[in-house]
């Protein structure tokens, strides 16, 4: 669906047409100009005497901005068009379009092009559920200018539409007279501005990247200066380094500016529908691009300012706890949803903690672990006073908000993602494995913290304890001895949820499983019930709630391989590593270097390519980061003490990686290594262009 | 009224120290249609309420309606400022740490 589409954003506005540069949204057609999750324009119809143009070609190689290139229809290819016409996007608070017409007869032309625009001021949740609207919808001309608008109690929003070339101009749209002498050209800026705080009684006026009025502050946006500022990648396998840009420039782009925090950027988790903060997303991807784009890291460790405060079952919310989910559209308005935040995901507490360690280790910022402390100490309580709710010792989570929060609390979070090997649906509440080794993780990290910064030894000297005595009991009570790997959950009776799935991988990544464990669930990640060719699938493909192209059951998941090859090399595990991050690499390639969320989870030698997944979101932040720390997994860079340590598996067919300028408490330096590992693929061929 | 308005900051704030905000120095001015302004100072933990208008680090404005349920927890801050009943100057984040903590019910201190 999104194939056809073309997406333009800036923060959290975005635009998404057709390729006719129209927004022809309806309710279940994610079309239109949004911004603060509420639509603000999903009609924007071009038309010439009545009729739409045909789309030559679309130039959207900048993420802020798009060009379109279009002819009036003819009918036939026989007969050359006489009009070309230009239309020139471009996004910041709200859009600026130029509209072009070019006459190439050798006669004038007079002709009416019109703009139909018409707005729904759909909440995002409205866009994806097609729910009705509550308030009243009205429509305002202006001199100059036509005025869209929503009301619903004090909840207003507006929609500016003004054009600088004269029009008439009705409820419905605008229309322009135009007259082209022979070989002329007309054309008219129109500026879309929209009103999204209720008190303003004018939109802020439309800003946009190219104009001396920019949105941001240039040196929080600038593309260059942001590849700039990131290490240089120089590889003998020329796709890598597309693979590489494409990943910086659509983390850029995937900067957002949270409204409660303007002056600081962080990933969203992704186009269109995630263009918000989401705490286990944005922790994710800011430990994928920590030696590359450590700012990120930076922001989002201000999640804390949002941490949880009171119990709260609407918004499952508990004290110390991380957010899952902000959202500011008309539903988490008036509290029909609970996202003003959402605390809906366990893992990203102890998450949260591992990026404040893993940040100082190669930034040395101890400053900012000083600074949170509070925040730190009131996570670490939350995994212990509510993350375990029953005193098992073990996290584990059943949603407080029965009607409108998530039941599944984890990174697979579709409904039926937490299944026995017999298909059945886990009894809630669930501990998930990975969340045992992230708290695991997270103590033995904090300990460390806590000694170094927050001069509390004591403390260091609990969570150790903690920290083993969890690892012990969670090798013995998560441990299925007949299958020789990690049950994905304990149950709600405390049963171990059986299937083989990829979570193993992260308990490598944690650091939770004992080493004579560890061997049998790299067995298992690399054999074909898991590992596709291309990537370790979701489920092994011998359960019986198995689907290659299951959500969370069979697919192949980029960001989920990023973190276990960095779990296969944690354990010595190099060629296995190295077979992963070739296998997701090799698939990026495929999808013209953008990664997306999920692929399916064919085997290697049935499809010959991976088959893609049709996700609701591109690009997807931790997808965009998984080639990143693929990278540094292949690379082996490290921070110890002082310096930056360098150990490369870098499997045999990309020859040779380079990386210059990496930042970190070092100042700045170089990573190099050759490939000298095998793979366990045995139809390599990588492209030598 | 304005005697009300006090008398429910009052209420809410038990007392001129708050150890939860030891590490505070900062200024709130709340804004009440038709009734008048309010400021808030916090120097430390020890807290001072003024009536009348200042400088402030963070104003929020509201009807007198809202007020009592704003500044009490009742109304979540965010979604009253969501649905234009609450206006924020500075940063909103302040804003729902200032009432999050003269309301909140979490241990002061943890771990």
């Amino acid at each position: 669906m999104l194939g056809d589409t073309v997406s333009i954003l800036e923060g959290d506005t975005f635009v998404v047409s057709n390729r006719q540069g129209d927004l022809d949204g309806t309710p279940t057609l994610p079309h239109g100009l949004f911004r603060s999750d509420t639509r603000f324009l999903s009609r924007w119809i071009l038309t010439i005497d009545g009729r739409r143009p045909n789309a030559l070609s679309v130039d959207d190689v900048h993420y802020s901005s798009a060009q379109f290139f279009l002819v009036p229809g003819t009918g036939t290819v026989y007969v050359d068009a006489p009009l070309s016409v230009i239309r020139t996007r471009e996004i910041g608070n709200g859009f600026h379009e130029e509209i072009r017409v070019v006459n190439h007869s050798k006669d004038p032309a007079d002709l009416v092009l019109r703009l139909e625009a018409g707005a729904d001021f759909a909440d995002l949740f409205e866009v994806k559920d097609a729910l009705t609207k509550k308030g009243r919808q009205y429509a305002r001309v202006e001199p100059d200018r036509l005025v869209l608008g929503y009301r619903r109690e004090k909840f207003v929003r507006e929609t500016w539409i003004m054009p600088s070339a004269s029009a008439t101009i009705d409820e419905g749209g605008l229309s322009f007279a135009v007259h082209i002498e022979p070989q002329g050209e007309w054309s008219t800026q129109i500026d879309v501005g929209v009103l999204a705080d209720s008190w303003r009684t004018t939109p802020e006026p439309v800003k946009t990247r190219s104009r001396a009025d920019a949105p941001r502050p240039a040196g929080g946006t600038n593309l260059a200066k942001w590849l700039e500022d990131a290490p240089a990648l120089e590889a003998s396998w020329p796709a890598l380094k597309r693979i590489y840009l494409k990943s910086l420039t659509d983390l850029a782009a995937l900067r957002y500016y949270p409204r409660v925090a303007p002056q600081l950027a962080l990933p969203a988790a992704g186009l269109p529908w995630f263009m918000t903060l989401f705490g286990r997303d944005s922790i994710l991807t800011s430990l994928q691009s920590l030696p590359y784009t450590p700012e990120l890291a930076e922001t989002t460790l201000m999640l804390h300012m949002l941490q949880g405060v009171t119990v709260d079952d609407f918004r499952d919310e508990e004290p110390g706890k991380i957010l899952h989910e902000m959202r500011w559209g008309e539903l988490t308005a008036f509290e029909e949803r609970p996202h003003s935040p959402y605390y809906g995901s366990c893992d990203a507490t102890p998450l949260y903690l591992i990026l404040l360690d893993e940040y100082e280790r190669w930034t040395g910022n101890g400053q900012l672990v000083r600074d949170v402390e509070s925040p730190a100490r009131a996570a670490l309580a939350w995994i212990d006073q509510f993350g375990d709710r029953d005193g098992d010792g073990y996290v584990e989570y059943e949603r407080r908000n029965k009607k409108t929060g998530l039941e599944n609390q984890c990174w697979k979070d579709s409904w039926n993602s937490i299944v026995f090997a017999n298909g059945e649906l886990a009894k809630l509440p669930r501990a998930t494995c990975e969340i045992q080794g992230y708290v695991y993780d997270a103590k033995m990290r904090c300990a460390r913290l806590a000694r170094t910064f927050w001069n509390d030894p004591a403390l260091a000297d609990k969570l150790e304890r903690q920290a083993a005595d969890l690892k012990a009991r969670f090798n013995k009570d998560f441990w299925v001895e007949d299958g020789g790997f990690f049950a994905l959950a304990l149950d709600g009776d405390k049963r171990q949820v059986d299937s083989l799935t990829s979570n193993i991988g992260h308990l490598l990544w944690s650091g939770i499983v004992e080493k004579d464990k560890a061997k049998k669930c790299v067995e298992h990640l690399m054999s074909d019930r898991l590992f596709s060719g291309w990537g370790v699938r979701t489920m092994a493909s011998n359960m019986r709630a198995y689907n290659p192209i299951g959500y969370h059951v069979g697919t192949v998941w980029p960001h989920d391989n990023s973190f276990i090859a960095a779990g296969l090399r944690r354990y010595g595990y190099d060629a296995e590593a190295a077979s992963v991050s070739l296998g997701i690499l090799e698939a990026a390639e495929f999808f013209n270097s953008r990664l997306p969320e999920a692929f399916a989870g064919y085997p290697r030698e049935m499809t010959r390519f991976p088959v893609e997944y049709p996700t609701a979101c591109s690009p997807q932040a931790w997808a965009t980061g998984a080639p990143l720390l693929l990278i540094t997994t292949m690379l082996g860079i490290q921070p110890v003490g002082e310096k930056l340590l360098t150990d490369p598996a870098i499997p045999v067919a990309i020859e040779r990686i380079e990386l210059l300028g990496v930042r970190g408490r070092w100042g700045h330096s170089d990573a190099a290594g050759r490939g000298r590992l095998k793979t366990a693929m045995k139809d390599v061929r990588l492209s030598a262009a | 009224m304005s005697k009300h308005i006090r008398d429910i900051i009052d209420d809410v704030l038990r007392g001129g120290f708050n150890p939860a905000f030891e590490n505070t120095v900062a200024t709130y001015r709340f804004d009440v249609d038709g009734e008048g302004s309010w400021l808030i100072k916090i120097n430390h933990g020890t807290i001072f309420v003024f009536e009348g208008s200042g400088e402030a680090d963070c104003v929020l404005s509201c009807g007198a309606d809202d007020f009592e349920p704003i500044i009490t927890g009742k109304q979540n801050l965010l979604t009253a400022h969501m649905q234009g009943r609450l206006r924020i100057e500075g940063s909103p984040v302040a804003a729902l740490r200032f009432i999050n903590t003269i309301n909140s019910r979490a241990p002061k201190r943890a771990a």
